[in-house]
């Protein structure tokens, strides 16, 4: 969709941001999950 | 990560103790046909990578000569060259760099040795320095503050924790997005070798950033104390007996991710798109914020975008350089870990 041919302002630029933003969002919560889990999990030595 | 790891059980008592020898010894058949799973799966995976690589040499080794590293882009295949990719990708390198590297190295420096560290030292001086009444007014504001920063600080690094391993694992096409807004929309930087060069730095900051963290904490602890028993404060320990044996691991790491980014082609589309230039990029990266955005995996990217066949074998001969500078980078890496990482 945007090999740099979508122009500022329109909608299509707004909404690969859109989506952009959203993909940032679940990875963030599937980070939060796994930092979660590993600090439940982890076993501490010494 | 430190992974559970089930301790075996003990030998069963036996009263006479004749040891059996282990050639007798066979494995479960639900070990073995694990065992076997994961082979299978191994080869499977390499067999792939086996097939990719050599399909890329079969179409691109006609194409490789001097005069392809040479030539700058032409609509004419035969006459193509991979020059301004070339140099595009070597000014983005260095700009990347030039950036990422002193705040990644900093960054860690500050989050492994100053900000984990206890603060219950500082923290008793500073109130001692309260009660005495030594101080007022704007100075009692002054260490008021630090006293609330103190204890904020394992919280707001925790936060800077969790971000850190958050923006390393984001696609990096969310980084493309950024440098879009950021540098190209904000900024006002021209679709730039500049602007993609930052972008790639932002790319590869959290990576520099673990990999030095990981470095560092490779060092004993007891250097650390050994320099402050001797009367060092914590900045010249660290920095005259942490850092420089860090150093190779902290390099190591910079060279793995300054791999990743010069592979990267979704961030670079985004931010400049793609774009067919005969110009010819300086070497100069002072010029960067005047060259058109060239690179190695844009010009590929051009390439197999092109419905000719003869495009498709140049795009082979470019992915076959991309795929020896890397091996280079790597090696460098490799080497450099073997030459000089020490065993305490």
């Amino acid at each position: 969709v945007s090999k740099g041919e979508a122009t500022r302002g329109s909608l299509q630029y707004d909404s690969i941001f859109a989506v952009g933003l959203l993909l940032f969002v679940v990875t963030l919560v599937i980070n939060i999950i796994a930092v979660r889990i590993v600090r439940k999990y982890r076993t501490v030595y010494q | 990560v430190s992974t559970l790891e089930t301790p075996s059980p003990p030998p069963p008592p036996s009263a006479t103790a004749t040891v059996r020898p282990l050639a007798k010894k066979r494995a479960r058949p639900s070990e073995q046909l694990f065992k076997w799973l994961v082979v299978g799966l191994t080869a499977i995976t390499m067999a792939m990578l086996i097939w990719l690589i050599t399909s890329v040499l079969i179409r691109g080794a006609g194409s490789i000569s001097w005069s392809f590293l040479t030539d700058k882009p032409s609509s004419n295949p035969a006459k193509a060259g991979f020059n301004s990719a070339l140099r595009g990708s070597v000014v983005l390198m260095m700009v990347t760099i030039f950036f990422a590297w002193p705040i990644g190295v900093a960054a860690a420096l500050y989050l492994e040795k100053f900000a984990a560290q206890s603060a219950t030292l500082t923290e008793r001086r500073l109130r001692e320095r309260l009660t005495t009444g030594r101080v007022s007014g704007l100075g009692a504001g002054w260490v008021h503050a630090r006293l609330w920063w103190l204890r904020i600080r394992p919280r707001v690094v925790h936060l800077i924790d969790v971000n850190i391993s958050n923006l390393a694992a984001v696609p990096s096409i969310i980084y493309g997005l950024l440098g879009l807004a950021i540098f190209v929309g904000v900024m006002g930087i021209s679709k730039s070798l500049l602007a993609g060069g930052l972008t790639l730095a932002v790319l590869i900051l959290p990576i520099i950033i673990i990999a030095a963290r990981e470095a560092l904490r490779a060092v004993p602890i007891s250097i650390e104390q050994g320099a402050m028993a001797l009367g060092a404060t914590r900045w010249q320990a660290v920095r005259s007996q942490v850092f420089p044996a860090a150093l190779p691991g902290i390099l190591t790491g910079t060279i793995l991710a300054m791999s990743r980014a010069i592979g990267e082609t979704a961030p670079l589309i985004v931010v400049g798109g793609v774009v067919f230039s005969t110009a010819v990029p300086s070497l100069n990266p002072l010029e960067a914020g005047n060259e058109a955005l060239l690179a190695m995996p844009l010009q590929i990217y051009f390439w197999t975008d092109q419905p000719q066949a003869s495009f498709q074998a140049i795009a082979a001969a470019g992915i076959i350089v991309l795929l020896a500078t890397l091996l280079v980078m790597n090696l460098v890496a490799i080497i450099l870990r073997n030459r000089y990482s020490k065993r305490w």
